[in-house]
């Protein structure tokens, strides 16, 4: 009984009748119609200041224990780096990223974490854990000033940390990796193809002059 | 939360904190909550992968977990926490810089705040050791404490807010005694309310002032006591002992998000004050709601009432410098200061057309007593003023004219005798009582005149009427003026029929159609059927336009939502486009020297690519502001 007289179908007219009022287009519509382009209002100090404040966050994450990549058995990878495989001379800048073990690099605090995830933090079953130091970031004041042409002495906009620690490992871990790297691109003083070895720059020869009176003729 | 929120963040999180964790944030977002097992068979990595990437997004409590109470052995389950996410990572960089300028004499506290974006929580002694200076780093941390931008943590707030809930009213359940008199249906609604309660203690388990701090006092040996302490001694202690609390350092400190959002709540009412009403009255507005901020917990599921404010407590704090006479005009001595307040008040508010009609309707008997009044005007407003003024209504513009040129017969008069002296407290007073006065805007309530007046903040009725306002400009921009005005006729009637807002908005019905069904497929409007016969006919249908601005809002939001990531998304896009520069960038030479190390096209490249980041991040930060309105506080 309720269903008497329809409901005007349930796909029919949801809105009200159009009729003869509105003549619909139906020819194309432009590719780029034409569009007036919001402008944005200049940024504000603060905001540019926000601005720094995230890159510099995204920076840091990016170098942090906690941006973890799937593990790859074996190889380095480098970080930024064109990685096909082909050893370049700027890979010894390269931050390297050892994969799968930096996540255990941070002083967690066990009992907020379910037990199944103990043995991914790092932690042994005896509860003993050696003390590990946090690797605290740096907040650059006047991060305005340090825009990316300015080289102050510490200060590189949107980049390093700057946290001492990290600075030192980071050194000790380049200087190993020039080390091998350099034993890599170490000149080969011995072998037939030494250039250097065949090359006379004249030094020997200082003070020979001195003994011909003679005219050159 | 919306599929587009899911968009954002994981884009946010691929970006940041790299694929793997994204896949895993994206499968639970998805699925919703899941075991590791789960996890690892629904977003194909291998179990090892994902335990390391669940480790810091338990860490930064982007993802929570549960362990069944029943069954303690078994693998917990997994929920993802958007909320978390976006405020960490969206508001990253306003917080530090909010920080920055909160705290200009704590150099300190900014790191603070970074390092706890960076760590999530980190313990207080850990970051004590840690720090350069330990000393400055306690002071910071402490302030922070202290206005609560900082809290403690405990192991419950690694778990999702419905289980907790849950747990607490299976024990109300519990408790309540099975009887035969008493349905199942009764015993769980009494159950239900007993943990509704349990439940606003719970959520306000950090409210208390001394939440991680301890008596600085070396003689008592409760400094590694427990907040329950520390709270019992802080209701016993003063408040004059405030300044002696310093952190606890076995406290375990997290940033308070939701205290960020009630400071940049308080920032854009402020802004629109300033614009609305001037600078001055801004200034007192702003330090009203400082006085307020210690009570202020969170914008959303707000557990306390909204704190009163007196005036004196206003004038004790306000900046001493700032002239509160300048831009108030002061009111005759003769007049009943009442009167002469409301008239001078009148005059000196700029408001829009609505409220101008209410608010004027009382000023007539007061014009011919203004127009014998001598004035001084304030220069820096007095010609703006007068140009809103010409554009007002015509019953203002009588007021407003007589104003004018009473102005222009006043200034040179100057009769210094009936100029009333008013205190630095009556300009104060005259300052609050024009924030109170619009009745569309109501900055603040007044409740009585104790102590100088008590002022409070209905804030769901003002941020009811904000959320109003730029969900109309929002629409201006998007459909027109035309359209927007029509929605502001929809929203002041009710439910509407098209004949009817074609007779208010003096626009033929066939225009207005199209302008109607635009703002229906955007979501501002719906639409009622109201059938006149028992048959459902097309001609023989009332349809009635209504806008109900809840959902108006969430849709708004999602449009918003998905702006950001579109704005992120070409950030993204930047970057890719120059796989050169970046890796060049990227090397630890280049990032000691980028002045010696980059030739001059790839500086400008670099240039470019930066102002190019610079424009989407900060389009994002001021979209975020919207989402502040229209989401996060109520």
């Amino acid at each position: 009984m309720s269903f008497r007289g329809g409901r005007g179908g349930p796909g029919g007219r949801p809105g009200p009748i159009y009729g003869l009022d509105i003549k619909p287009d139906f020819t194309p519509s432009e590719r780029y119609p034409k569009f007036a382009l919001p402008v944005q209002a200049p940024l504000t100090d603060f905001e540019r200041r926000c601005v720094r404040q995230l890159l510099q966050f995204q920076q840091e994450v990016s170098g942090s224990a906690f941006y973890v990549l799937e593990k790859k058995n074996g190889t380095v990878e480098y970080e930024g780096g064109i990685n096909d495989g082909i050893k370049r001379y700027s890979d010894r800048f390269l931050k390297k990223r050892k994969t799968g073990k930096a996540v255990t690099d941070h002083p967690y605090i066990a009992e907020f974490f379910p037990q199944e995830l103990h043995s991914a933090l790092g932690l042994k079953s005896s509860g003993k854990q050696k003390p590990i130091k946090l690797d605290l970031a740096e907040h650059k004041k006047h991060i305005l000033e340090a825009v990316i042409m300015n080289t102050g002495d510490d200060e590189v906009a949107g980049a390093s940390t700057g946290a001492v620690a990290e600075d030192e490992n980071e050194v000790e871990e380049d200087d190993m990796d020039d080390q091998e790297d350099e034993d890599e691109f170490e000149e080969d003083e011995e072998g037939d193809y030494n250039a250097e070895k065949y090359f006379d720059d004249g030094e020997d020869d200082y003070g020979d002059d001195g003994g011909d009176d003679e005219a050159a003729y | 939360m919306s599929q587009f929120d899911d968009a954002l963040l994981v884009l946010l999180l691929r970006d940041i904190y790299g694929p793997l964790v994204a896949t895993v944030v994206d499968t639970l977002l998805k699925e919703g909550r899941l075991t590791l097992p789960l996890l690892a068979r629904y977003s194909s990595l291998p179990s090892s992968a994902i335990q390391r990437a669940l480790i810091p997004l338990i860490q930064l409590r982007f993802v929570l977990y549960w362990v069944p109470d029943d069954r303690p052995d078994s693998s917990p389950y997994y929920v993802a926490a958007p909320d978390r996410i976006y405020a960490a990572l969206v508001r990253a960089g306003s917080f530090v810089s909010y920080v920055e300028d909160r705290f200009p004499d704590l150099p300190a506290a900014p790191t603070v705040v970074k390092n706890l974006l960076l760590y999530g929580h980190i313990r207080a002694s850990d970051y004590l050791a840690a720090a350069a200076d330990a000393d400055q780093a306690r002071d910071a941390l402490t302030a922070l404490l202290k206005c609560k931008l900082l809290t403690t943590l405990s192991r419950a707030e690694f778990s999702p807010d419905e289980d907790r809930y849950r747990a607490v009213f299976k024990q109300k359940l519990a408790l309540i005694p099975r009887k035969t008199t008493v349905s199942e249906t009764k015993r769980e609604q009494a159950a239900e309310a007993d943990a509704q309660q349990e439940w606003i203690k719970v959520m306000s388990v950090h409210d208390f002032p001394n939440d991680g701090l301890v008596l600085s006092d070396k003689k008592t040996k409760k400094s590694s006591s427990s907040k329950k302490r520390s709270r019992d001694y802080a209701l016993s202690s003063s408040s004059s002992t405030a300044d002696n609390m310093v952190v606890d350092e076995s406290a375990i400190l997290t940033l308070n998000h939701d205290k960020f959002v009630v400071l940049m709540r308080s920032q854009v009412l402020a802004a629109l004050a300033r614009r609305r009403i001037g600078s001055v009255t801004a200034a007192v507005y702003e330090q009203a709601l400082e006085c307020m901020e210690p009570k202020l917990f969170r914008c959303r599921n707000s557990t306390t009432a909204t704190p009163v404010v007196t005036g004196l407590e206003i004038l004790k704090h306000l900046d001493p410098h700032l002239d509160l006479g300048s831009s108030i005009a002061a009111p005759r001595r003769k007049r009943s200061s009442s009167k002469s307040s409301k008239s001078s008040k009148r005059t000196s508010s700029s408001v829009d057309s609505e409220s101008e009609s209410e608010s004027d309707s009382g000023s007539g008997s007061s014009d011919s007593e203004r127009s014998r009044k001598r004035r001084r005007r304030s220069r820096s407003r007095s010609s703006s003023h007068r140009k809103k003024r010409r554009k007002t209504a015509a019953s203002s513009s009588s007021s407003s004219s007589g104003s004018e040129s009473d102005d222009g017969s006043g200034d040179g008069d100057g009769s210094e005798d009936d100029k009333v002296k008013s205190s630095r407290f009556e300009h104060l007073g005259m300052h609050l009582a024009l924030l109170c006065h619009n009745p569309a805007l109501p900055f603040l309530k007044k409740l009585s005149s104790r102590g100088g007046g008590e002022y409070t903040i209905d804030f769901e009725v003002l941020m009811g009427a904000i959320q109003a306002l730029e969900y109309d400009q929002l629409i201006a921009r998007k459909q027109g003026a035309v359209a927007c005005r029509l929605l502001r006729i929809i929203r002041s009637k009710g439910r509407i029929d098209e004949k009817q807002i074609a007779q208010i908005a003096l626009l033929p019905v066939k225009d207005i159609r199209a302008h109607l069904t635009a703002l229906h497929e955007c979501g501002s409007l719906d639409l009622q059927e109201v059938p006149k016969g028992t048959d459902r006919a097309p001609s023989r249908t009332y349809y009635l336009w209504f806008h109900k601005p809840a959902s108006a809002y969430a849709l708004m939001t999602q449009q918003i939502v998905r702006t950001m990531t579109r704005c992120y998304a070409r950030v993204v896009e930047e970057r890719k486009k120059r796989p050169g520069i970046m890796s060049k960038l990227a090397r630890e030479d280049v990032k000691r020297d980028e002045e010696g190390m980059l030739t001059a096209a790839e500086k400008e490249e670099v240039k470019r690519l930066r102002a190019a980041e610079e424009k989407m991040l900060a389009q994002i930060s001021r979209l975020d502001r919207l989402v502040v309105i229209f989401r996060d506080c109520i």
